[in-house]
């Protein structure tokens, strides 16, 4: 059965979802890091503070770059991982990489193998049909080879990740709100202590905050 | 097992016919159609609730219009002892609520959807069923109630909050205009619904269904 869970940043919910995952399977974790390869992050705390908060939880990570692997190679590297983390960052480079070597096809096989999906921001928007909502020209120019923005498509709404927070406040309703005013998908805003957890075709948003 | 469906509107072609289809065919359903949250609404156009009206009269819910305004809780708990399926319509949540505190109409529904009985909302009558209503202030007119508005809570039979009739063009300007700030807070679960689109909760898990994708 399908498992997921979509998050905004996960070192804010990493303890909940630790707890819901067995020992075995999180020590048999492989942690995408593409997204944030761009040159465009300079300060990674966030992506440390992700990673060591998942570790404190048991996780057991093998960090891997899909960039530069061909579809043979992803599969024979990364088929017999029980998780999968995709690290948030530019959702559009991300993609793009994905598209050169069909990485969303091998991750859809996996998912509905059972391999549970764990993700942060871009991570979370890309499991959705499409992530031109989060369009930003300023970081789509960083996928020049891009073929379209349709997602892995893992599930069939889309996270808009961060909301409520203070330093986005100005894209959200600046820009954002507006650019996503349709009636094109279902959208789910979740705050950084908030994520989607999916299992089959049933999903629920856990606020951590509210959690007994 | 508490199952409800919680809609922008059920009036739009298709929603009440895959309901229906979730919930079988085998035989009519004695529905209430609460009309309460209409009550302090212009109606001069209601072709709206016309559809609602139609839309599930002709899925096989045999609706009875109810308003629970004036009623006593052993009123409400008498009148709709029989139903089988409770439909709340779309309108004004906050005069709904304020309704409803002058006769414990929360509590009924609650016990009637942990009795397994089946619960069809649309729009406000979606947006009740969340803890915390307070975003559609900044959609929905108060100022048309009788009586001023003090509680923003609703009946806290879900966790999340739907925000129905996104991307609409009649909706467009309320929530694009300058109280869309207001709804910029990390305080809620928040789901934003098309019209073509309803969510469906089992227990404590649910989905969204796009009926377009259902054909």
């Amino acid at each position: 059965m399908k498992k997921l869970f979509l998050t905004s940043e996960v070192q804010f919910v990493a303890s909940d979802i630790g707890k819901k995952i067995d020992s075995k399977s999180k020590a048999n974790a492989v942690y995408i890091i593409i997204a944030i390869k761009d040159k465009e992050h300079k300060d990674l705390e966030w992506h440390y503070i992700n990673k060591s908060n998942m570790e404190s939880v048991g996780f057991k990570f093998t960090l891997y770059d899909i960039s530069g692997k061909n579809y043979q190679e992803i599969v024979r590297d990364l088929s017999s991982f029980d998780v999968m983390y995709i690290e948030g960052g530019n959702s559009y480079y991300l993609l793009q990489e994905s598209q050169k070597n069909n990485f969303i096809n091998f991750v859809n096989q996996r998912v509905i193998e059972g391999m549970i999906y764990i993700s942060t921001s871009a991570g979370t928007v890309i499991a959705g049909p499409d992530i031109e909502p989060v369009r930003q020209n300023s970081r789509a120019i960083l996928a020049p080879d891009l073929k379209g923005t349709k997602g892995y498509n893992l599930v069939d709404f889309v996270v808009m990740p961060h909301w409520g927070q203070e330093k986005r406040r100005e894209l959200y309703n600046g820009y954002r709100v507006e650019h996503i005013y349709n009636e094109e998908y279902p959208y789910v805003l979740i705050s950084d202590n908030q994520y989607v957890e999916v299992e089959g075709d049933w999903i629920k948003i856990i606020d951590v905050t509210r959690e007994k | 097992m508490k199952h409800l469906f919680l809609t922008s509107s059920v009036g739009t072609v298709g929603v009440g016919a895959s309901i229906r289809a979730k919930l079988g065919h085998d035989k009519p359903l004695k529905t209430v159609f609460i009309t309460t949250p209409i009550e302090v609404e212009d109606l001069t156009d209601d072709a709206w609730y016309q559809a609602d009206h139609f839309e599930l009269t002709s899925n096989g819910f045999e609706t009875l219009d109810y308003t629970i305004t004036g009623k006593s809780e052993s009123d409400i708990i008498n009148d709709l002892k029989d139903v089988e399926v409770m439909y709340i319509s779309g309108g004004n949540e906050f005069y709904l609520k304020q309704q409803s505190n002058k006769n414990n109409f929360g509590n009924f529904v609650k016990k009637f959807v942990e009795s397994g009985k089946v619960y069809i909302g649309t729009s406000a009558g979606s947006i009740i069923m969340a803890p915390d209503m307070s975003p559609c202030l900044l959609i929905t007119d108060t100022t048309c109630c009788p009586e001023p508005i003090t509680d923003i809570s609703g009946f806290g039979i879900v966790d999340f909050l739907v925000m129905p009739h996104w991307g609409s063009e009649d909706f467009r300007d309320v929530y694009l205009g300058e109280r869309k700030d207001k709804m910029y807070q990390e305080n809620w679960q928040l789901i934003l619904l098309n019209n073509y689109e309803y969510v469906e909760v089992i227990d404590e898990k649910y989905r969204i269904v796009d009926v377009r994708a259902e054909k």
